[in-house]
């Protein structure tokens, strides 16, 4: 009897349904049956010796070393995965992939091949479903995203703003009260209004956002980085201030930079101050306390400018006497607003030409109950850094008007009022509107206020100015610029801002006669606000020598102890009929 | 203390969300798994047995990954390292790991680069198992990372369709019968799960991340395993991390692959011995 014989295995591997290929343990090919050579046109000489991997998409590839590999090595085969075979030609075949390990020595891996159809229509659709879930999730996210970056995100450098980091300073003072250790950098460019001017807004922004981004990647993973200014930014760390780390920034913000293709460098002033848990509200408010560790960093950053800039300063600690009188000092001028014990004094301005009264400059005074005459000096400062300035602006405005209405009502007729106006103040949303509002209570006429502008060293938002200015001039209102030539603005306030007059600072009108340069420095604003249509006010004027020195120069308003000095409404009814009658 | 009870709670939800799995003896130095792309804990499988006994092996898996809270992945959260990152560092800290040796595979090697430049005081040693700082050429700089431009395009496209998630989609595998005995109760009976949806912004993650950057600001010390035929890693790759590495060592093992621990477990638990014997 004939022994039945088993089948030829190689003949059974050879004309497999499949294609069947095997790799060595380092991938490459060893053998394949006729199949797959057929399927994918490609020669057996060209298969064999050739890594397997070199038959697949980049994506299978990756997911064979990472996956399918690791389950064929955990699990001895794999079945079913889903993969495109490359032929050498490029041709992209659909395929499914079944591998088992044969654990002879050395090992193989067999490859089992067979053609796949593209994805089945259920497959398409639930695959269309996930991507559409991510698509939405992911364009909800980027919505909220970008909500959070208009609100508290400055849109040039994408870094905090102010309000969002003062948010984020009192997170970490929640964050930090264990052990306290928060401290705030101060950084205000030097002389940035200079690049600006001079290269143009575009270069302006690209020296904010270079330092934007240096500032970030130094400080960002572990501090709270915002810009707070126009050209101001804030460092805050959990740790405290130290020389090294405010050397660190000036370096930082000095290294060379590239605006509108001009290698320039910047310098920086650097107000340096610590979180001091003080014991008190302060603590339990941490909104409070964050604004006051930066209100105290950007006074060490003043002091700093005011000390020659490109260097850092510290600010006084909260409990150091001085900060503690200024809150004695706000709590006081708070009752003073409250029980009007402040009142105004008028300082009569003469019109150079004529020798008639031009106008009035109402100024504030403050009748303390113990400490008698307090003078502007004083508590406007102080008013200015809290905010309170703008309520005694309002007090000023309103009384001021009134005043002026009654006056134009009586025996002498209309005459200008002028009244001086922080920027911080001219900077704040609704001000026009609230003048207008008023001027038409008091039914005056606009056209008989004039609003100076006085600088203040602090950040001022130079738009909403713009717009205040814009406003108050279309209902008529006059607008001037007060101590022109002392602050860093003077110009460019002049240039950006329609304004219908100029007040020279006294310190010029001084030393007009003694300095060459202080004289020089009038006649340049005298021409340059006469070639503008501005017309031109001096104050301080004490001398008839400096009278005829203005009078020369082409100044056209005067004002000044020489006339007469800022009088109550008494004595200005009383000094203004002395005139008359004269 | 209500902040006591606070982080013990962070810490029960941290456990929970990376499903972290100790093993090995109470007070012997600890030994952290970070697992890369396309698996989760288990690949590390064949390896624990090699250290269990000398070392506190702490497993996790990513988020998205194996038996992680999939409820936590968040594509847009962790469309990045740096969640990842942050993740692996929570782990740390929830079982208040010091000293630990890292042993990090693929794209776990990237992510505990990362975490060693962020919190240094956390780690003793990293041994980084096929590890890349990047997997793309950079024509640039001369680097080579082992994906062409034509290769990243064609992932791309690639991740577009889908083709990896649905790849992928498929009934968990079921472990070889040369199961370890003494691991049947820690293992389950099935491995290597990923989400398909995670899939897709993990491959993402995976391959265009870049770490080169990051590299001379390492300090901890670091052992480069490399395979000596990997197609995700070429051996100049391997050469790059021993060169800007500093205090690193590079050993390139006989076993190819790019899973040196399951393909090779006892050369890759060797090599990882004697550094940390050193």
């Amino acid at each position: 009897m004939a022994e039945r014989t088993g089948p030829d295995f190689e003949v059974l591997f050879r004309t497999a349904g499949a294609g069947l290929v095997v790799t060595a343990d380092d991938d490459t090919i060893v053998e394949v049956n006729d199949w797959f050579p057929r399927w994918t046109g490609m020669a057996r000489e060209e298969l064999v010796g050739l890594p397997f991997m070199r038959l697949l998409s980049v994506a299978d590839r990756i997911l064979l070393s990472t996956r399918t590999a690791l389950l064929l090595e955990l699990s001895g085969h794999v079945a079913e995965i889903a993969v495109t075979i490359v032929t050498g030609d490029g041709e992209r075949l659909p395929a499914t992939l079944g591998a088992s390990r044969i654990t002879t020595d050395p090992p193989f891996t067999l490859f089992v091949v067979s053609p796949r159809r593209e994805q089945s229509f259920e497959e398409a659709q639930l695959l269309s479903a996930l991507r559409l879930a991510d698509d939405a999730e992911t364009r909800r996210r980027s919505a909220e995203q970008d909500l959070e970056q208009v609100s508290r995100r400055d849109a040039l450098t994408g870094l905090l703003n102010r309000s969002g980091a003062v948010d984020a300073v009192a997170d970490r003072l929640v964050g930090s009260r264990q052990d306290g250790v928060v401290s705030a950098a101060w950084i205000g460019l030097d002389h940035f209004r200079v690049v600006t001017e001079s290269l143009g807004r575009a270069a302006g922004d690209d020296v904010l956002s270079t330092i934007a981004g240096r500032l970030e990647r130094r400080f960002g993973d572990e501090a709270t980085v915002g810009r707070v200014g126009g050209d101001e930014f804030v460092v805050v760390l959990p740790e405290r201030s130290s020389a090294r780390l405010a050397d660190e920034v000036l370096a930082l913000v000095a290294e060379p930079l590239t605006a509108d293709d001009v290698e320039i460098v910047v310098s920086a002033s650097i107000g340096l101050a610590d979180h001091e848990p003080s014991g008190t509200d302060v603590d339990h408010e941490p909104a409070v306390g964050a604004e006051d560790l930066l209100q105290r960093a950007g006074l060490g950053m003043y002091a700093a400018k005011a000390a020659g800039r490109n260097r850092w300063r510290r600010a006084a600690p909260a409990s150091d006497e001085s900060a503690l009188d200024e809150i004695r000092l706000l709590g006081e001028i708070r009752t003073a607003i409250a029980e009007s014990q402040l009142f105004l004094e008028y300082q009569p301005q003469l019109d150079v030409r004529t020798g008639e009264l031009h106008g009035l400059e109402a100024l504030v005074r403050w009748q303390h109950p113990s400490r008698g005459l307090v003078p502007p000096s004083g508590f406007i400062d102080v008013a200015e850094k809290s905010g309170l300035i703008s309520q005694i602006g309002v007090w000023v405005c309103a009384t001021a008007v009134e005043h002026a209405a009654r006056l134009a009502r009586g025996p002498s007729g209309s005459v200008q009022m002028s009244l001086n106006i922080s920027a911080r103040q001219f900077g704040e949303a609704g001000f026009a509107e609230s003048v207008i509002a008023l001027l038409h209570a008091a039914d005056l006429d606009p056209g008989l206020l004039t609003l100076e502008l006085t600088e203040t060293g602090l950040a001022t938002d130079l738009s909403q100015i713009t717009e205040n200015f814009r406003m108050l001039q279309e209902h008529g209102v006059r607008l001037s610029i007060d101590d022109f030539g002392t602050g860093h603005a003077s110009f460019a306030y002049l240039r950006d801002l329609a304004v219908d007059e100029i007040k020279i600072d006294q310190s010029y009108v001084g030393r007009i006669e003694s300095s060459a340069e202080a004289s020089a420095i009038v006649v340049s604003c005298v021409e340059l606000a006469h070639a503008l249509s501005v017309s031109v006010v001096a104050e301080g004027v004490e001398r008839q020598s400096q009278l005829t020195r203005l009078a020369d120069i082409g100044c056209d308003v005067v004002q000044g102890y020489l006339f007469s000095r800022p009088l109550g409404a008494e004595a200005l009814q009383a000094w203004m009929a002395a005139r008359r009658t004269a | 203390m209500s902040g006591g009870l606070n982080r013990d709670r962070q810490s029960t939800d941290v456990l929970v969300r990376n499903n972290v799995r100790v093993l090995g003896p109470d007070g012997a130095p600890v030994m952290l798994m970070v697992h890369g792309f396309g698996c989760d804990q288990s690949m590390f499988h064949r390896l624990v047995p090699y250290l269990h006994d000398t070392f506190r092996i702490v497993l996790f898996d990513h988020v998205g990954s194996g038996g992680s809270d999939i409820d936590a992945y968040d594509p847009a959260e962790y469309d990045t390292l740096d969640r990842y990152v942050v993740d692996l560092i929570e782990v740390c800290e929830a079982l208040s790991l010091r000293d630990v040796t890292v042993v990090a595979h693929s794209i776990g090697a990237m992510m505990a680069i990362d975490a060693a430049v962020r919190r240094p005081d956390l780690f003793a040693q990293m041994v980084l198992l096929a590890p890349s700082p990047s997997y793309l050429d950079d024509a640039a700089s001369g680097y080579v990372g082992g994906m062409s431009r034509r290769d990243v395009d064609e992932l791309l496209s690639s991740l577009d369709d889908n083709h990896l998630a649905w790849a992928s989609a498929m009934a968990p595998v079921v472990m070889g019968g040369e199961n370890p005995a003494e691991l049947a109760g820690e293992m389950e009976d099935t491995f290597c799960r990923v989400d398909p949806r995670v899939m897709r912004t993990f491959a993402r993650v995976t391959f265009l991340s870049d770490v080169r950057d990051l590299l001379p600001s390492v300090t901890v010390p670091s052992l480069v395993v490399q395979c000596s035929r990997d197609a995700l890693a070429p051996l100049t790759v391997g050469s790059y991390l021993h060169a800007h590495l500093a205090r690193s060592e590079l050993v390139v093992l006989e076993a190819t692959g790019h899973v040196p621990q399951a393909s090779a477990p006892d050369e890759t638990a060797r090599a990882i011995l004697s550094y940390v014997a050193v």
